[in-house]
């Protein structure tokens, strides 16, 4: 069952324990949550304007305090407005969706334990993750504000 | 609309001028036929030294340029219902016919010469890995596409 930031507000309200979503983060992409887990992945998410941006990374779920390497991919939705380029091959993401809108992404933990802090590199559709984007801890994120918005800058991969 | 190898066969009989269906090669993971075009990609076919299986490769970009030096960048796929040589892959794709599957991998593919059919000498590799598997093809004008046709209608499943 997809646990969605409504659950993450609720676990917050109660005062309940680290749980899905309760880590988000403040990148050069913008805010970052760990939204969900499907299997073995969990997925982060952010948004490139009105755009979802996921994040699948292997082996993270459930890992709360084992943390270290890991690889996956990002996926935004097909015929979505996607301002990243359109793959010669689409890919299917862990909830079976289907998009030309990829890439692959490996990722390190600055810490072993929840919450954690990372640097991760990301590229586009085949080529070798190359790109920066780091996530940094924000006590003050603000759940309320996080959701699809207005582009801001140009798409820079 | 998939050109059979019978076009192929058809376009010899009535030896019609060098096309794309009259393309093999003798390569080292055995013969090689020129399939179809699927969009802009060359489709090339052969059978998997060790499972037999089907293995169809897409190289985006070579329609109509297969008789031209050059370096494309493209991707194998198994079929996921055949007996595949290779470890199924985390994430699927989708092939440029529409076909879902977890057996691929990454191609980079040299067209060393002019003219038709030319020699080419590939790197192949698995899932994202860095294509690092040498595969090259060679001009074979003995091919025969009957015995191949065959193979292919027997091929397991």
């Amino acid at each position: 069952m997809r646990n969605t930031l409504c659950l993450t507000a609720a676990l917050l309200a109660l005062g309940a324990a680290p749980a899905l979503a309760d880590e988000a983060w403040v990148t050069d992409l913008g805010p970052v949550i760990y939204e969900d887990e499907i299997g073995e992945y969990a997925i982060f998410l952010h948004y490139d304007g009105a755009v979802a941006h996921r994040t699948y990374l292997r082996g993270l779920a459930g890992n709360f305090d084992n943390r270290g390497h890991f690889t996956g991919y990002w996926t935004e939705q097909e015929n979505a407005g996607s301002r990243t380029p359109v793959c010669d091959v689409a890919i299917a993401d862990e909830n079976g969706n289907i998009t030309h809108h990829w890439g692959r992404v490996e990722i390190d933990f600055l810490q072993p334990g929840f919450p954690g802090e990372w640097n991760a590199r990301i590229g586009n559709c085949f080529e070798a993750p190359a790109r920066i984007w780091n996530g940094r801890l924000d006590d003050s994120f603000d759940y309320s504000g996080f959701g699809p918005h207005e582009p801001a800058t140009p798409k820079g991969h | 609309m998939r050109v059979k190898i019978c076009t192929a066969l058809a376009a010899l009989a009535m030896t019609a001028a060098p096309a794309f269906g009259d393309a093999a090669w003798t390569s080292n993971l055995g013969p090689v036929v020129y399939d179809v075009d699927a969009g802009n990609a060359v489709v090339l076919m052969h059978f998997t030294p060790g499972s037999g299986a089907v293995r169809r490769t897409f190289l985006p970009g070579l329609a109509g340029n297969l008789g031209h030096r050059g370096t494309y960048s493209g991707y194998w796929v198994e079929g996921d219902d055949t007996v595949s040589s290779t470890p199924a892959c985390d994430v699927s794709i989708i092939d440029a016919e529409g076909n879902v599957t977890a057996h691929w991998g990454r191609v980079e593919f040299v067209v060393v010469n002019d003219g038709l059919p030319s020699a080419w000498d590939a790197q192949i590799g698995n899932c994202f890995e860095t294509p690092a598997t040498s595969w090259s093809g060679r001009d074979n004008g003995d091919f025969d596409y009957e015995a191949f046709e065959r193979r292919r209608n027997g091929s397991p499943k």
